[in-house]
């Protein structure tokens, strides 16, 4: 019997698609973080008030923002790809043809189209609760109509973002994969990483779109590159 | 021709090894029987060769390369054991779609037919079949992807005696169709000798016979009669296996033939002789040091 010459791209490719039926309910998990966190926002918007002449005329400001929409996919991005390192998930890829390399850059293709399908659906949210508080309550003032290269600059912000704590979230779940402690000890150190150095406001006080998006990349693809470096380490089944 | 070629291969997990200096060769395109008894490294030398597990040491090669990370490998070849991870919501006829995707020379047809015989429904969730039908389903899926390296790993494992016979008849007939290696783990020897060629037998992760099952047949034979008579002639021959039956009475299996003179003269002393099966011999080769379970029992020797 001949033998079959198979590219690396071409497995890549396969194992996507596989991926990406696979894990459908990835979307649907998106769908309800985002309603709820709609729910959230309609609530409870930040809000601030006063009053102004000298009849008592109280006012108060609404800020109605997909703020919490937003941060509510954030959690989601973090919190998947645990699923797809799961010890169930990841051999799954070995049933049918695959290596360590292409079970890697495959799940980072599907995280990479995850992002971009969140922050497609974040920013659709936001928009639908503004919608919806237009509609529903008077004396909305619409602040100014987003134009088209704003749009796409918000978009492109979101999935940075996402992306960004995707992989992190990824090679988190890798390590807390490697022993019963690590479960605790990776996601402590990440946090008190986040809160306690100077290392979050790098990202997340960046206002130019292209550093923002040097500073994404440089990341990803250094974390991509570590574990594929190290990927030899995990036995499959 | 070695499709498969390991030297010294060591695989150890902490303090035991798995797989102990193993150096062995598997043939192309013959249906091979990897035999031993549970733990014997079975699993661990084929999670090996399908590039599952990484090697401790020695040197493995499967189509010439090292399989750990192999694409090539793992394009043409198929690891089927009774778990076969799926992804959860998958139904039957979408794992078959997908197994089509990855695997070029996969036979649909085959694999339609051989799931209507078994009476599987297209519709049904695998992760919900009984064991004997997840193997049955499994086992499907392994000779359908028509892969030039088929690894079974215990694939029988839950399948009534039936659903047994039916796939040892459905792999010889499929491989006579479209010959290729395929290596087959299990430890029910006595049901395969029709379909096996060759027989590798490891113990304790080391090889201890490779042989073909024909030759196998011949490797050894059993003499059933008086205990004296018997050591007379058997103390020339190298002795497998001893077991007392009934009073003065001795069953011992020696390795290879008989001589003539020495044939006769049994026969004339009413000893019966009798061939040995191939599975009898894989657990008398693995019992030589340890004796039989009557030697557990048998108080006399351990005082």
């Amino acid at each position: 019997m001949s033998l079959t010459e198979v590219s690396t791209y071409d497995v890549v490719k396969k194992q996507f698609m596989l991926k990406f039926k696979a894990f459908s309910k990835v979307f649907t998990a998106l769908i309800i973080a985002q309603i709820i966190a709609m729910l959230f926002s309609a609530g409870s918007s930040s809000s601030s008030g006063g009053s102004f002449g000298s009849g008592h005329q109280l006012f108060q400001f609404y800020y109605v923002t997909g703020d919490i929409v937003f941060t509510f996919t954030l959690i989601w991005a973090v919190a998947i790809p645990y699923g797809l390192v799961k010890r169930e998930q990841r051999t799954i890829d070995f049933t049918f043809v695959s290596n360590r390399i292409t079970n890697h850059l495959s799940n980072f293709v599907f995280l990479t189209v995850m992002s971009l399908v969140g922050a497609l659906m974040a920013f659709g949210s936001s928009l639908l609760l503004r919608t919806l508080q237009y509609l529903f309550h008077t004396n909305v003032y619409v602040q100014s109509s987003l134009t088209f290269v704003e749009v796409l600059t918000i978009i492109s912000v979101m999935f940075l973002y996402i992306l960004l704590l995707a992989i992190i979230g990824y090679t988190m779940a890798l390590l807390m994969n490697l022993h019963a402690v690590m479960k605790v000890v990776v996601p402590v150190t990440v946090l008190g990483f986040a809160i306690f150095t100077a290392v979050s406001p790098i990202y997340f006080l960046e206002s130019s779109l292209f550093l923002l998006f040097v500073k994404v990349l440089f990341t990803v693809l250094a974390l991509l590159g570590a574990i594929l470096m190290f990927s030899d380490r995990w036995e499959v089944r | 021709m070695g499709v498969i070629t390991s030297r010294q291969l060591t695989k150890s997990y902490r303090n035991t090894e798995a797989v102990n200096q193993l150096t062995v060769q598997f043939n192309e395109g013959v249906i091979t029987g990897l035999i031993g008894r549970n733990g014997a490294g079975k699993t661990t030398l084929l999670k090996m060769i399908a590039g599952l597990v990484k090697k401790s040491g020695g040197d493995l090669s499967v189509f010439g390369e090292d399989p750990l990370n192999s694409l090539k490998v793992s394009a043409n070849s198929i690891f089927v054991d009774d778990q076969l991870p799926l992804p959860l919501e998958f139904k039957v006829k979408d794992v078959l779609k997908e197994f089509e995707r990855f695997y070029p020379n996969w036979d649909i047809e085959l694999a339609e037919r051989l799931i209507r015989h078994f009476s599987i429904d297209l519709d049904a969730l695998p992760i919900n079949f009984s064991k004997g039908k997840r193997s049955t389903f499994n086992a499907i899926v392994g000779l359908a992807a028509h892969a030039p390296l088929t690894i079974f790993d215990e694939p029988t494992t839950g399948m009534d005696y039936s659903a047994r016979q039916d796939f040892y008849r459905a792999l010889l007939k499929d491989y006579l169709e479209h010959p290729r290696t395929i290596i087959l783990s299990s430890h029910l020897l006595n049901e395969l000798e029709d379909v096996l060629e060759d027989i590798v037998l490891i113990h304790d992760g080391q090889l201890y016979l490779h042989e073909t099952v024909t030759s196998l047949k011949e490797f050894a034979v059993g003499l059933t009669g008086d205990s004296s008579e018997l050591s007379s002639v058997t103390s020339k021959y190298e002795v497998l296996h001893k077991k007392d039956v009934g009073l003065n009475q001795q069953y011992v299996v020696i390795e290879t033939q008989l001589e003539e003179k020495d044939e006769e003269h049994l026969k004339k002393m009413g000893v019966q002789i009798t061939p040995v099966s191939p599975a009898d011999v894989c657990v008398y080769v693995t019992n030589r040091e340890n004796g039989g379970i009557d030697d557990v029992f048998n108080r006399s020797k351990h005082v």
